[in-house]
């Protein structure tokens, strides 16, 4: 029993079931409170998920100097992990405006438009709606009460952002999970990934329940 | 400027080169670039370092992925290339706090590789010539081996040389 119980958790596929399971009941309720929030509605579904080692995350998502925008909370006071959400720059002016009620002519929005000020209140506000999304879900299948930290926000390199939980997790040496997620408002669609990282207990517990 | 991809020092780990050559990282963050140069053999390496101490997880594997035995390693592998040990200088980049609305111990890791570095220099009695280091953006460096000059980009897109 204790020796399929074991197998169980580490087996990989798996484990990217139980990620992927948490992850689209996470974008449900994600969408929803998005959607209250901007007064119309907005999809939010999961696209693909990844298990990696803390060394490769900063090499994992793209151009180590591409500036991003990204959102980042702990939870239980880094006791129990963090979670982070990362928009290239243009997708994230473009959500931002949305939520801003500003999207008349996103077309004028590239990759050297500014990040004002208001665009990282927004991008901190859905950091916030999606990261509570999430940790709600996993909160009831783990069993345990997780607090996220209020958002915080930075627009820089994408190797400079990830080098945060990375170092967080190398910390406890575990495994990163990520979650591709998509964005959908009318013909818009908006990438971004949702960073997981739950310590050691917070995960085992959670693979546990597809056992 | 584009680098080689060989030229490239990813997180965790260190290289070293030799006259004529260049090195770099892409995006040091809350890690931190060691660098150390000889000007005499034009020999130096960077070390891209993630946490202060080896202690904080024994990775064996590896050592440049801890601030104290980063300098460790990169002073003896610069050793073995000839390099006379006094001759060798230091230059530190990066130790950024990339999320700075939180001053919890763990989120100030950018600062605590900063002392790390600081401290074990001075216990190796490596001199520190210059540094760019804390604030809260990303640097992308550049060594240039005959010069030992360090070119710095930041994400506002400042250039500097130290």
């Amino acid at each position: 029993m204790n020796n399929d119980n074991e197998t169980c958790v580490t087996n990989p596929v798996i484990r990217k079931g139980a990620l992927e399971e948490v992850g689209n009941i996470g974008a449900a309720h994600a969408a929803t409170s998005l959607s209250k929030m901007v007064g119309e509605e907005i999809f939010v579904s999961v696209t693909d998920s990844h298990i990696l080692r803390v060394e490769e995350l900063p090499e994992f998502f793209g151009k180590m100097d591409d500036i991003v925008v990204a959102v980042f909370m702990d939870i239980n006071n880094t006791v129990n992990g963090a979670i982070m959400l990362i928009f290239p720059k243009k997708n994230a002016i473009m959500l931002g405006n949305t939520v801003l009620g500003e999207d008349d002519d996103q077309s004028a929005v590239t990759n050297d438009t500014l990040v004002t000020e208001n665009i990282e209140l927004a991008m901190a506000e859905i950091g916030n709606i999606i990261g509570c999304s999430y940790l709600n879900v996993i909160s009831k299948m783990v069993d345990t009460v997780l607090i996220p930290s209020p958002p915080g926000v930075a627009v820089d390199m994408l190797g400079a952002i990830l080098q945060v939980p990375a170092s967080m997790i190398g910390l406890e040496s575990e495994l990163a999970t990520v979650i591709e997620t998509s964005f959908v408002r009318k013909r818009d669609t908006f990438s971004g990934f949702v960073l997981f990282m739950p310590d050691k207990k917070i995960q085992e517990s959670l693979i546990e329940q597809f056992c | 400027m584009e680098m080689e991809r060989s030229d490239i020092v990813g997180v965790g780990d260190f290289k070293l080169a030799g006259p004529g050559e260049t090195l770099g990282c892409i995006g040091l963050g809350s890690c931190i670039g060691i660098i150390l140069h000889d000007r005499f053999t034009r020999f130096g390496g960077i070390a891209h370092a993630m946490l202060p101490f080896y202690e904080e997880g024994r990775d064996r594997s590896r050592p440049a992925k801890y601030v104290d035995t980063a300098v460790y390693v990169l002073i003896d592998a610069l050793v073995e290339k000839g390099v006379t040990r006094r001759n060798i200088n230091a230059k530190l980049v990066g130790g950024a706090s990339m999320f700075s609305f939180r001053a919890s111990d763990i989120l100030d890791i950018g600062n605590r590789n900063i002392r790390a570095a600081h401290r074990t220099i001075e216990v190796e009695r490596i001199r520190l010539l210059s540094e760019d280091v804390g604030g809260n953006h990303g640097r992308t460096i550049t060594l240039d081996m005959d010069s030992g000059a360090v070119t710095i980009r930041t994400s506002r897109d400042e250039h500097r040389i130290i």
